[in-house]
This record gives C-alpha cells, structure tokens and sequence, in this order.
C-alpha cells in the first residue's frame, strides 16, 4: 500500500507531469485512498494551473543593429529609432510630406486634363485638311484643264472659302493672279 | 528610469560584440519579467536593468551557467520592479496588456490582482526556489534541466519545486477562501 511518504516524493512528478506510467498509478491509487494527500495535490496543481493560465509575453524579436540591442514587437514589426521612440511604417511619412505629395498630384491631373483639352480645342478648331500651303497647291493642281487666269483665281477664291485661316497664302496668290492679269 | 512615450518599445545598449550572448537570452529575459509584471514596457525596463547587470557582471567574470544567472536576476528585478510600482502607482508605464472585454469587465482586474498574489508568492520564496518554479512552469524544462542549469541533483530541485509550489498555493488559497 502507498504510503503519504511516497505520496511525497511522487508529488513534484505529479505536478511537473514527469510521473512514469507505473508511479502514476501508484499515485493515483494512493489519492483514491487519503483525502489529506488528495486535497494537498489537488490544490497544489490548481497554483500551478492558475500561474500557466496567466497571460503569455507577446513574442518579441530581439535583434542587433551596431551595439544597440533591439526588441521588436513581433506582430506589430515595429522599430526604433535612436531616441527611443517609436516609428511605425505610416509614422515614417512626413505628414507634410504627404500633402505635398497630394498637391502634386493634384495638379499633374489638371495639366493632363488642360493639356488635352487644348489639344482636342485645337483639333475641332483647325479645319480638317492639309497644311495651307500644301492644300493651295492642291487645290490648284486639281484644277482640271489648262489653267487660265480666271481658274486660278476661281480656285484661289474657292480656297479662301474653304479655309479662311489659310487665306493669307491665297489672299496673295489672288493679288498675283490679278497682277498679272 | 527615464520616462517614455506610450507605445515605445525601449532599446538597450549593449557594451562590447563579446559580451553579448545577452541577445541570444533576451527575449526570455522579457518573458520572465513579463509573467510577473505583466505590463510589456514594464518587462522592457527590466530587460534594460538586467542587461546592464549582465554587462558589469561580464566585466568581473561572465557566469558559467548564463541562463540560470539571467533567470535568477530576472526574477528579482522584477519583484523590485512590482514592489516599487505598488508604493508609487504613478510610476507605472503602459497599460494592462490584456484589459477586460465587455462581456467580462472585471477580467482584467481579477487577472491582475491574481498576478499580484503570485508574485508576492514569489516574493516569499528563496531566489533558487523562485528560479526553479519559473523554469518549471513557464520555461517548460524538466527536472533534469533545471538541476543541470542550476549544478544541484534533480532531488534538490524538485524539494525546491514543491515548496515553491505549496507557497503559491498557500497565498492564492487567501483568495480563494
């Protein structure tokens, strides 16, 4: 029969979970039997749960960087910087910075949208076709026959219609053509 | 020490390349405070103040057993650390790293006034009864280890365990009563 003195020296196994499959049932055989060594064991192992179910440390990475010593919070990956403080990732942007940044971009989407409105003003404005001179040239070359005097005037005024904005070209062609009759 | 802001997590300076296997060791130094002090920045103070002693003492003659030496240190810095704490509340930095729910608002509370019994308990006991019930219980060693790490017979350690054990009882028994 167990008696409470192997109780005794069976309890740090018991409670440190090192009891050999054979002095756990003596143990466990000698507690069905004395109440005393039942109660010691049975509150002795709830001190000890009591003190596991206390909260772990969050995991910490320790590293070194020259001869600091640097303990980051693992989840977070926070670090530091050589005053101590702390400087998260979003913490590391100047937030002044940031505006300026905003800003920028701002106004590059309002240069590219002025620019291609420009560009698209520019495009419905000019009149489809060939540059001035070469359109005159055109123009006259596609008069059918030999060219007269008249035709030439004819097309140069017919180009003027067409395309006021190019009308200086032709506006002395016409003169040229009066002229010379 | 030096007061900081919130959130921060402390660095610690070592001396010299040679002397720091305190790096290899310093996260389990930041357990160990944490398990007694529960606060994150309060275990970071002792991991500063125990480095500090690890360095002077490396100084003199770098301890055989560095694990057992950190533990044992560990665990006293953190007692004085909770005992200052207790008579000057306003020193204490940070907060509960595990702050009551909604459904439970007074976890928070009872967890913490458990973790006060426990180390008062601790507080109690002899510094190689303290380290041993902390290497059993937190460090997961066996009986075999701690009696390696510490140079006594398993016997020994597990004499030391018991009585650590009974004491944390005896004072969590106060509560529960």
């Amino acid at each position: 029969m167990t008696s409470c003195e192997q109780f005794e020296e069976l309890l740090a196994d018991a409670l440190g979970d090192e009891l050999s499959p054979e002095d756990r049932r003596t143990f466990e055989d000698h507690l069905a039997v004395c109440e005393r060594c039942r109660n010691d064991y049975e509150s002795s192992r709830d001190a000890v749960g009591a003190m596991q179910n206390l909260p772990a440390p969050q995991q910490v990475d320790v590293r070194r960087e020259g001869d600091r010593l640097v303990i980051e919070n693992n989840r977070a990956n926070r670090s530091l910087d050589a005053s101590g403080l702390e400087q998260s990732p979003r913490s590391k942007v100047n937030p002044l910075a940031r505006l300026a940044g905003r800003t920028l971009r701002y106004a590059a989407s309002a240069l590219v949208a002025f620019t291609a409105g420009y560009v698209a003003h520019g495009w419905q404005a000019a009149p489809a076709g060939p540059p001035p001179g070469m359109g005159i040239v055109k123009q006259i070359d596609a008069v059918p026959g030999s060219v007269t005097g008249g035709d030439l005037q004819q097309a140069l005024v017919s180009a003027h219609l067409r395309g006021p904005r190019r009308s200086d070209l032709a506006k002395c062609l016409i003169a040229v053509s009066t002229t010379d009759g | 020490m030096t007061a900081r802001r919130k959130g921060a997590t402390r660095l610690a300076t070592i001396a010299k390349p040679q002397e720091s296997s305190f790096d290899q060791y310093a996260g389990e130094v930041y357990g160990w405070a944490y398990r007694l002090l529960g606060r994150h920045h309060d275990a970071l103070d002792v991991v500063q103040d125990v480095f500090m002693r690890w360095d002077t003492q490396c100084r003199r003659q770098t301890p055989q057993r560095p694990r057992g030496w950190l533990r044992r240190v560990t665990l006293n810095r953190a007692i004085d650390l909770r005992r200052q704490r207790k008579t000057n509340p306003d020193l204490a930095t940070g907060s509960l790293q595990f702050p009551a729910t909604a459904a439970d608002p007074g976890a928070g509370v009872e967890r913490e006034e458990l973790r006060s019994d426990i180390t008062e308990a601790l507080d109690q006991l002899s510094e190689i009864q303290r380290g041993v019930l902390v290497a059993k219980v937190y460090d997961g060693m066996t009986f075999a280890e701690i009696a390696t790490e510490l140079g006594v017979t398993p016997s020994t350690i597990k004499t030391h365990f018991v009585r650590a054990v009974r004491a944390v009882r005896d004072k969590l028994g106060q509560r529960w009563s």
